[in-house]
């Protein structure tokens, strides 16, 4: 059941590569500034293009889970797939691996570059991690509490 | 954490989607009990304990690397 929802995984895939190439597209435009007109009608296409791919991706998840549910026997067997503890495992340090990767390289970089490039104020970047590191204290103690 | 699934269920010709349906998990998640790929939670455990009657110790073989 879960490979009948994820063949539409290519609508994210290919939202996410448009997306990703305008982003590309965009900050050799900021490298090089001054590129002629046609370029950033490509930039705005790219990221037109994605989130319409991402957008659609969304809609159909969202008729097909429909068409799922009403089915008795597929409603079923994707209540079991959802909660299957394997299923639930993978997720968990599927979501563990990407938030280790973000949180702790790829935004810190980000924010890092953003600040030089004058883009985002310093005070903006140290609150926000102050929440963060705030946020994450605060489930660490209630989750020891709780377990 | 090696265990005896694989043969406990081919010993009593169940086939993995009827298990699978029976303790409400995914086929996919018997087939990586029995290759070793996935241990299971405690709760799955007893359930497969309780499928096969039979105790957790006689399924799941705990070793001391584990």
């Amino acid at each position: 059941m879960e490979k009948r929802i994820h063949r539409y995984f290519i609508f994210y895939a290919a939202g996410f590569i448009i997306f990703t190439l305008g982003t590309v597209a965009a900050v050799i435009y900021e490298i090089f500034a001054g590129i002629s007109i046609p370029f950033q009608i490509v930039i705005g296409i790219c990221y037109v293009l994605g989130l319409i791919f991402f957008i659609v991706g969304r809609i159909y998840d969202f008729f097909k889970l429909n068409q799922i549910m009403k089915n008795q026997d597929s409603s079923k067997q994707y209540i079991i797939d959802k909660f299957d503890e394997r299923n639930v495992s993978i997720r968990t340090k599927a979501k563990a691996k990407v938030f280790n990767l973000f949180a702790f390289n790829v935004f810190p970089v980000l924010a890092i570059l953003m600040y030089f490039m004058n883009t985002l104020a310093l005070f903006f970047i140290l609150n926000t991690y102050m929440a963060f590191i705030f946020t994450y204290y605060f489930y660490l103690t209630k989750f020891q509490k709780q377990l | 954490m090696k265990n005896r699934l694989d043969e406990i269920r081919k010993l009593r010709g169940i086939r993995q989607e009827d298990l699978a349906e029976a303790l409400e998990v995914s086929r996919q998640t018997i087939c990586s009990l029995e290759n070793g790929r996935y241990n299971p939670s405690i709760l799955l455990a007893f359930k497969l304990a309780k499928y096969f009657d039979m105790s957790i110790e006689e399924i799941f073989i705990y070793e001391e690397n584990d």
